[in-house]
């Protein structure tokens, strides 16, 4: 029960990186669960746990016709020269900034950080190519860090929502 | 800002996520006897042979195609009747719905059950029924103020060719029907 609660929470944290909704994460979550576990009995393995919460999210983009929204900061990013704040983020900030990340950056940091897939395993995860991960991880480091810088400056009151 | 201080920032931030325990514990919990999916599984499976049984009048591939996937569309509705989802958009008012659910494009309001007319609306969310996109409706009794869960899909050929029928699984009821153009699926307990 102990491996399967991790695995849970593992399958949580992923699908919250991919939707940044907590409800729709843990809807994924389930669903992707009851998928796997109808099949066998045994405990699902991680990466078709993860597979089919990625094969999820994506039906529900497409059932929802939704298109990912590109903020323009995509458009050219420039390096930050702010000066570097002190002390940690709180819950609310790292929302706020991780807002701001497309969904592949998101994943694809995700992946890195906290998998520890390089970028040439998350680029056969996600279909992607190499060097359009690496800049996925480069980009998606830069905007978390420009807007990390932002919400701690004075006068910036970050918030979900 | 070094990258090793955002990655530990960025590690930190998602291992303290996690799941409600109550909703792991439902999830885990799933292959307890009481309302679980393999009971719904058995049930959905007993009352689909029992159907096919029954009526036994001609055996033919479409028949039975069409009676695995009333038996199918009826487990997949009671389940996400199950799940108790959140409304998406509350509102009492049809046409409200259908704007908030404009990429639907079809009435939303039931027909062709006598009895639902009484229930009140709740609102409702996106969902899919068998992939296909469909509105989860929330509708209140006004007798026992309890929830039942109505699902509205386009009538397509595969779900036209199901009979209408009312179906026990474990604890939830669900009736199918089609009309006007659409397929309806009704699950709770002491639906009409």
């Amino acid at each position: 029960m102990k491996e399967a609660e991790r695995m849970v929470q593992e399958g949580y944290r992923y699908a919250l990186a991919l939707t940044h909704n907590r409800e729709d994460a843990e809807d994924l979550v389930q669903d992707a669960w009851l998928k796997l576990r109808g099949k066998e009995d045994s405990l699902p393995d991680k990466p078709l746990l993860f597979i089919t919460i990625r094969h999820g999210f994506i039906d529900r983009l497409r059932r929802d016709n939704l298109v990912p929204f590109h903020s323009m900061e995509d458009m050219g990013e420039k390096a930050s020269s702010e000066p570097e704040p002190e002390g940690a983020w709180s819950d609310e900030q790292w929302e706020y900034a991780l807002a701001k990340l497309r969904v592949e950056e998101r994943e694809a940091l995700f992946l890195n950080v906290m998998e520890g897939f390089t970028a040439g395993e998350i680029a056969d995860k996600t279909g992607n190519n190499r060097n359009a991960v690496l800049s996925l991880l480069s980009r998606g480091k830069k905007k978390l860090a420009r807007w990390l810088l932002e919400v701690k400056s004075p006068g910036h009151r970050a918030g979900l929502g | 800002m070094s990258m090793g201080t955002l990655e530990i920032g960025f590690k930190r931030y998602y291992e303290a996520q996690s799941m409600p325990p109550d909703r792991v514990s439902g999830l885990l919990g799933r292959r307890n006897p009481r309302k679980s999916t393999i009971l719904l599984r058995r049930f959905s499976l007993a009352a689909m042979l029992t159907l096919v049984a029954t009526c036994g009048l001609w055996i033919g591939g479409k028949f039975l195609a069409t009676e695995r996937l009333a038996g199918k569309v009826a487990l997949e509705i009671a389940l996400n009747h199950e799940k108790n989802k959140e409304v998406q958009y509350r509102t009492g008012n049809y046409r409200e719905l259908e704007k908030m659910l404009d990429k639907l494009g079809f009435p939303l309001r039931p027909e062709g059950l006598p009895g639902l007319e009484q229930y009140q609306l709740a609102g409702g969310r996106y969902c899919s029924v068998d992939g296909e996109p469909a509105a989860q409706i929330k509708l209140r009794d006004p007798q026992s103020g309890t929830l039942v869960t109505l699902y509205v899909a386009r009538s397509l050929e595969r779900f036209a060719r199901i009979r209408s029928r009312k179906m026990d699984l474990g604890a939830i009821q669900v009736r199918i029907w089609n009309q006007g153009g659409r397929f309806f699926g009704l699950a709770g307990e002491g639906i009409p």
